[in-house]
């Protein structure tokens, strides 16, 4: 009894060794950790190149000039073949469980992006948090042979200003795969991806040159919002209309604008530190409509022009300038969307479907046309200007006038 | 890898004959033995890559109508 | 060998994961299949219909009468006509059951975690893990759930918590969308997966010491399970959107990955992915278990354990013979709940009719 009771024991313990065994292992110095990824189409193939982290090129003793990060690309006609396809000129196996940034060019995003991205979806090893960018008038792969100043990793250095700028700047859309993921799945709303461009002289731009000194040659930039019809991109929303997107989809953190102060030549500049935008529809007349009510709580930044900010009047109508300002923007945003490229970015067919499902089933099939020529958009603006920063007035003698 | 589970089945069980043999329990051993016969039996058929049927197929193809029929009410 | 008593609290947390494992991982993509973003209105559905089920179950209860479930049939159908349908039953229904599971464990982790290993050491790992708890008998395994439920309820509140944060709730709108009958439809996969195998509980009943502990601990861990269920859906419906969910082969799973929290708490889903291993781990050792016991039982065997390993054997090459691919699996969970009705309410339900009026000729 005892001697089987230990033998069995033994058996177990031996099997443990072969078996758990390291039949998936993946030694860190055999793998090429994929930071970055870019589709462009050339021809009927697609481009897939991967930004690829040398993990030694990270550590404290790196070898001085060598980039800490390489750049792949191959063509096929599939993604997974152009991965795999890979291997043929890099030792190590691309590993994609760390992917921060998908870029693709416009050609591809043009062309459809659900094919392109379904492999991302579908492999194992990718996991769905990665932000997702179109490369606007640039190639994909010219935005992963970026050498950027800020980070060594261009990447990281992508990834972070997207995720700061998505938090302080309202024309950023910061998009993650699970976000485009549902955006292709429900019916009532179409995805949009944000912009990625570069400016400056790209060919000094790929060389180590670029982070050598204080001002680079060249540097990428996220320039407005994409707009898509299902799975296509149909054209670009340019700052101020990104901003009206943003507005409406409830994604503002915190922004600043710029106002034409009331009465006065010249400007004043405030920075939003809360807006909330809920959206409400009804139907009236058989018609869709929907109204936006949209709450912002603003504090004065910057002032361009002589106001005495002391007087309470003044100051409502410095709060009066900033919601007419606000309105005329989130309005050409709207205006632009909806009669120009008429696609339901904003999900308004899905608060719809939600609040009127039985409705929704009639209009699901011709929504994006009843979009574009049926449906009003009202707004109603409740906006607070609050606070005045350190200072009161704007910095000039008493007597000034 | 069926070798390895077959070695360790087999293994496993030649070591539970003898308690069950000083037991006298013959009966638990025919049993046994039977279906340790068929697991391996199947487990051979497997290696010389013999086309078994699924057994889900089989219940899908026999029950697929019933629930094609409830689909149908609830639809 | 009647000694072999659970605690009320054992019995509970064993059946809870039983009843968890693998349904937890699959089922909410089936149900929000179905009902959309209603799926979620579907648990409770398919817990009442399960507690109505528990009343036949509850009568046959009240006649073992501290015998065994399968002496209770085999003294109801006759020695060979109950012995027959018993070893049908336990063939066609746990032991089958148990090599689903186990074909499940290895699509999963070869599927999404480790696509390079093969599945048969995946099978051989778990399989020693629980025919060592098994053979410890039902003490053992008692006392090792008491250990684990712990880990295990850990586990979720940090799935559920951490998932809260990036719920939507318009995502769960519009109610009724599709009026009651998706719902219905959907809770029959539910009602029938996990929840017609409580008929297996009743080969367990007489672990107990007293049939009221076992009617308890029986409608309590449908309660627990049942309220798992119904958070795991919700939740994943909000965090996700139904679209999604019914698109991705284990939602609580894709679920995980996308959690981030300031950065810096994210990428623990292989953490999470132990709560399944947990789960899977007893629901596999109950299978196993009643198999095991029930067949030992029929064949009048001295000791259940030596069926263990040929049962484990066996389980371990038919896993292989389930479903050639995901497609006849995913067909095939729509066809199960119709087979399974043969075993969890067609079958009790003979015995009890059986059981009645053999009852009233024996007293007359």
């Amino acid at each position: 009894m005892k001697l089987y009771r230990h033998s069995f024991v033994i058996l177990v313990l031996v099997m443990t060794l072969i078996l758990p065994g390291c039949w998936n292992r993946k030694e860190l110095n055999e793998l090429g950790v994929v930071l970055a990824a870019g589709i462009d189409t050339v021809g009927n193939q697609y481009e897939v190149s991967v930004q690829v982290v040398d993990p030694s090129a990270m550590s404290k003793q790196r070898i001085g000039d060598r980039s800490p990060v390489l750049v792949f690309s191959e063509r096929a006609p599939t993604i997974f073949e152009a991965l795999r396809k890979m291997t043929t000129k890099s030792s190590r196996k691309m590993y994609l469980s760390h992917l921060r940034m998908l870029i693709m060019d416009e050609a591809t995003a043009r062309r459809g992006i659900q094919e392109p991205l379904g492999f991302w979806f579908r492999d194992h090893e990718v996991r769905p948090d990665f932000y997702i960018a179109v490369a606007k008038g640039r190639r994909a792969k010219d935005m992963l042979e970026l050498v950027t100043p800020t980070e060594a990793l261009p990447a990281m250095d992508l990834y972070k200003s997207l995720e700061v700028s998505e938090k302080s700047w309202a024309p950023t859309a910061a998009v993650n795969v699970r976000e485009l993921f549902q955006t292709m799945t429900l019916d009532g709303v179409n995805p949009v991806l944000s912009g990625l461009t570069i400016k400056g002289d790209m060919e000094v731009g790929k060389q180590l040159e670029n982070a050598k000194q204080p001002l680079s040659f060249a540097e990428y930039q996220f320039v407005g919002i994409g707009v898509f019809r299902e799975d296509r991109l149909i054209g670009w929303l340019g700052e101020e209309e990104s901003k009206a997107y943003n507005y409406i989809m409830n994604r503002v953190f915190s922004t600043v604008g710029r106002v034409k102060c009331p009465g006065k030549e010249g400007d004043f500049v405030v920075e939003v530190t809360q807006a909330n935008t809920k959206m409400n529809p009804m139907i009236k007349n058989g018609q869709p409509h929907v109204v936006l009510n949209v709450f912002v709580e603003a504090n004065i930044g910057e002032v361009h022009c002589k106001v005495d900010l002391r007087d309470a009047q003044v100051f409502n109508a410095m709060q009066q300038a900033a919601q007419d300002s606000l309105a005329i923007i989130l309005e050409a945003g709207v205006h632009k969307v909806q009669k120009e490229y008429g696609t339901d970015v904003y999900g308004i067919g899905e608060a719809f479907h939600r609040k009127y499902p039985k409705q929704w089933k009639e209009w699901k099939k011709s929504w994006d046309d009843m979009f574009q020529n049926d449906l009003k958009v009202e707004m109603r603006f409740d906006y607070n200007l609050r606070k005045l920063g350190k200072i009161i007035g704007p910095l000039q003698k008493e007597s000034g006038e | 890898m069926t070798i390895v589970a077959m070695i360790v089945a087999l293994s496993g069980a030649l070591l539970e004959y003898r308690r069950l043999v000083q037991n006298k329990s013959y009966r638990d051993i025919i049993m046994s033995v039977c279906l340790l016969a068929s697991g391996l039996l199947l487990g051979i058929l497997q290696m010389l890559k013999v086309k078994l049927p699924s057994l889900m197929g089989g219940i899908t193809t026999a029950f697929e109508p019933f629930s094609k029929m409830v689909e149908s009410w609830f639809s | 060998m009647r000694k072999m008593i659970l605690t009320t609290r054992q019995a509970t947390f064993w059946f809870t994961l039983h009843q968890l494992g693998s349904a937890l991982l699959v089922i909410p993509s089936t149900l929000v299949f179905i009902a959309k973003q209603d799926a979620w209105l579907a648990v409770p559905v398919a817990l009442a219909a399960h507690l109505l089920l528990l009343l036949l179950y509850f009568r046959i209860a009240n006649r073992l009468n501290g015998q065994t479930f399968h002496e209770h049939v085999v003294s109801i159908l006759g020695k060979w006509g109950g012995g027959l349908c018993l070893v049908v039953f336990v063939m066609a229904y746990p032991f089958l059951t148990f090599t689903l599971v186990i074909r499940d464990l290895g699509d999963f982790l070869t599927g999404v975690m480790m696509p390079e290993t093969p599945s048969e050491a995946i099978y051989l790992l778990m399989l020693a893990a629980v025919w060592y708890v098994v053979h410890g008998g039902v003490r053992t395994i008692g006392r090792t759930v008491e250990l684990l439920f712990f880990a295990f309820l850990f586990l979720f509140v940090l799935l559920t918590v951490s998932l809260i944060p990036s719920m939507n709730m318009d995502y769960i709108l519009p109610l009724f969308e599709n009026g009651p009958k998706p719902i219905f439809l959907a809770s029959i996969s539910l009602f029938a997966f996990p929840y017609f195998e409580s008929v297996l509980f009743l080969f367990l009943a007489s672990h107990m010491q007293y049939i009221q502990q076992w009617k308890t601990v029986v409608v309590r861990s449908a309660l627990l399970s049942g309220g798992m269920f119904f958070l795991v859906v919700f939740v994943v419906i909000g965090v996700i959107s139904q679209g999604v969910v019914a698109d991705v082969a284990y939602p609580s799973f894709f679920v995980v990955r996308t959690i981030s929290i300031g950065g810096f708490f994210e990428r623990f889903e292989v953490i999470v992915a132990v709560l399944w291993y947990i789960t899977i781990f007893f629901r596999l050792s109950l299978l196993l278990y009643v198999s095991s016991y029930a067949l030992a039982g029929i064949f009048r065997l001295k000791d259940w354990r030596s069926l263990l390993i040929p049962l484990c054997t066996l389980g371990f090459f038919i896993a292989p013979l389930t479903w050639p691919n995901t497609s006849v699996q995913m067909q095939s969970i729509r066809a199960w709940p119709y087979y399974t009705v043969l075993f969890g309410v067609l079958f009790p339900m003979v015995i009890w009719l059986i059981g009645s009026f053999r009852g009233n000729h024996g007293k007359k």
